[in-house]
């Protein structure tokens, strides 16, 4: 029983000093893949479009080929799509998303032609129900036709006084 | 990776070009002003084809040539023929200043309308709307002048944006009205040939067809006409621009500078030859992601796609017809706000008794300093033309009841109407942050709306017509 317990004390101290050694170690690594960093926004979308934002870990770094590439799935096998970016410019327009969840990670070359990927970062595109859309349209038509009846009614009435003052 | 169309130096040699032509060209038509009403109305002499020029040309500006696209970039096809409704904007603006006209033959601004027909209240409400909406589109332009060059040539977005504003005031500084509406001529005339050659020649290099093939593929959405972002957009954007049109002096200015019997056929006019060009503009757009054109900011997707189509010699043309559409609005603008300081606030309030060549010195002051406060606040790039832009939707909107009934309606009292602009503003300031800057517009005119209709069912008030014009016999006596 005594020796059990010593067992048990062993195990839990290694697992610990496992735990803190250990857990830097994936961070680091992750840091170190990742020239590139991408952000993008982090509410959900509803008008199906968006800007992401591409740095490079050193400022001095000049990017080459900055490319976005977006797909439905983590592995980037699914409806994957690449958006390059314009010029030197290293923030990019994405437009005409449908409702989903989209993955997007950023691809460039350095000078020297070394290729550099990004971190993934997942957006939500969630349109408005076409309900609340229709239901603000209808109010738009309704609120044109009573501005635009009153305007020609009215006009008509001032045009119609001018020729016919007596009346 | 895309490169820019034209180098930094091109862009820098035609830009200073332009902008002496310009200034030059408004120092020569400012020698002929002789007295104040010259130099805010152009002598109240301007006949049909200046007057339709001006009307079209103003209208064109960075919200047709810029924000049209961003606009169909993101909302697809609603996007551009949306914005095409803001023609509406013009023409039912037609048959109002025929009555604005016959009203305030001798009158000078929008402001003076609203003191003389609501009273005081009405008119400090009406003021912080137009000042708010001023700056708003005086910004987006200078801001437009900055994003056109950094799109076309990479330059500074600061360096662009300076430059379109020391070339405006310049030239507005020197020739008045008079100025303006020579320049909107000339301007009118670069914009239609322009839009019309790029639209061409887009179609014939690029085709319908394999745009549609790509948008269905890899953008379906923007053939959506079931858009619900889009759907939201459309009767806001048809607000905004009666909003704009209704309430602005920029319109009010002209109105009153047309000779008789010009300014319905004018705006008419006017309206309908501006109604195809944000098709035109926003179509550009669409071809965007078959090119692989994806620029950093949504406003800077028009000149970027025109000018890799076009090519370098495209890109010059490209640059000619935007930079004429920005200056044809930013110099109407800085006239047109600066009457109305001039006019409403230094003549009526504070020296009433001020003589014309002191109104002139003001005016001219009033420009300079309009030009120094935008530069101020376009330096930081605050928001993308199009946000910026539908934010003041949320304002203009307001004022659409109040100025219809007030011109035709006797029943509207001051305070109803005072107080429909102010509701409604809040209220399309709430859906402005609430649900997005696509319903700002349409919250803000069917709020004052309802406020306008109860004002008059329960109004036993009757306004006299007779006050406005006896005032303005008291003036000129």
């Amino acid at each position: 029983m005594t020796k059990n317990k010593k067992s048990f004390n062993y195990c839990y101290i290694l697992f610990l000093f496992c735990f803190i050694g250990f857990l830097p170690t994936p961070t680091l690594a992750n840091e170190s893949a990742h020239q590139l960093t991408i952000e993008g926004p982090t509410s959900v979308i509803k008008e199906g479009y968006f800007n992401v934002s591409v740095s490079a870990k050193s400022e001095l770094q000049k990017l080459d080929k900055l490319t976005i590439e977006v797909a439905t799935d983590a592995d980037f096998t699914d409806n994957q799509k690449q958006f390059p970016a314009l010029g030197d410019f290293s923030t990019i327009s994405l437009t005409g998303f449908s409702n989903g969840s989209y993955h997007l990670r950023a691809r460039a070359e350095t000078k020297s032609g070394e290729s550099l990927v990004s971190n993934i970062i997942q957006v939500t595109v969630k349109h408005y129900p076409l309900w609340q859309a229709l239901t603000l349209f209808f109010i738009g038509l309704i609120v044109f036709v009573a501005v635009v009846t009153t305007l020609l009614l009215l006009h008509r009435k001032w045009t119609h006084s001018r020729h016919h003052p007596h009346d | 990776m895309t490169e820019f169309a034209l180098d930094t130096s091109t862009g820098i040699l035609i830009i200073v070009l332009f902008g002496l032509f310009w200034i030059g060209f408004g120092y020569w038509l400012g020698r002929k002003n002789k007295s104040h009403e010259d130099f805010a109305l152009a002598g109240r002499n301007v006949g049909f084809a200046f007057a339709a020029a001006t009307a079209m040309a103003t209208w064109v500006t960075s919200n047709t040539t810029l924000v049209a696209p961003q606009l169909t970039f993101q909302f697809g096809v609603w996007g551009m023929i949306g914005y095409s409704f803001a023609a509406l904007g013009l023409i039912l603006f037609a048959p109002m200043a025929k009555r604005i006209k016959q009203l305030l033959p001798n009158g000078y601004t929008s402001g003076d309308f609203i003191r003389l027909r609501y009273g005081q209240f009405a008119w400090v409400v009406f003021m912080i709307i137009s000042v708010v909406y001023a700056f708003g589109w005086l910004i987006s332009l200078g801001m437009a002048g900055g994003i056109l060059l950094e799109s076309l040539t990479g330059l500074d977005y600061h360096i662009g944006m300076t430059t379109i504003l020391v070339i405006c005031v310049g030239y507005t500084l020197f020739g008045g009205m008079r100025a303006v509406i020579a320049t909107d001529f000339i301007q009118a005339l670069i914009i239609i040939a322009g839009v019309s050659f790029i639209a061409y020649w887009l179609i014939d290099n690029i085709g319908l067809s394999s745009i549609h093939e790509n948008l269905t593929a890899e953008h379906p959405k923007l053939l959506d006409v079931l858009f619900p972002a889009a759907v939201m957009f459309l009767f806001n954007n048809i607000f905004f621009g009666l909003g704009e049109i209704f309430h602005s002096n920029v319109w009010w200015s002209r109105a009153l500078s047309f000779k008789k019997g010009v300014a319905y056929k004018a705006y008419l006019t006017g309206g309908l030859m501006w109604l195809p060009i944000p098709i035109v503009t926003g179509f550009i757009a669409l071809a965007a992601p078959q090119l692989g054109i994806f620029p950093p900011s949504m406003d800077m997707i028009g000149p970027t796609v025109a000018a890799a189509v076009l090519g370098k010699a495209g890109a010059v043309i490209v640059f000619v017809v935007i930079f004429s559409a920005l200056a044809s609005s930013l110099d109407s603008l800085l006239a047109a706000t600066s009457d109305l300081v001039t006019q409403d606030i230094y003549h009526k309030k504070l020296k009433p008794k001020a003589s014309d060549k002191n109104l002139m010195r003001f005016n001219r002051s009033c420009i300079f300093a309009l030009g120094v406060i935008t530069w101020l606040f376009c330096l930081p790039k605050i928001a993308t033309l199009g946000a910026l832009l539908n934010f003041a939707g949320a304002f203009v909107a307001s004022t659409i009841w109040p100025i219809l009934l007030g011109l035709y309606h006797k029943k509207l009292t001051g305070t109803y109407a005072a107080i429909a602009m102010a509701a409604g503003t809040a209220c399309g300031m709430i859906g402005y942050f609430a649900i997005g800057f696509y319903v700002a517009a349409l919250v803000s005119c069917a709020v004052s709306g309802l406020i306008c209709a109860v004002g008059i069912m329960t109004s036993q008030y009757n306004f006299d017509w007779k006050q406005l014009q006896e005032e303005d016999a008291h003036a000129n006596g």
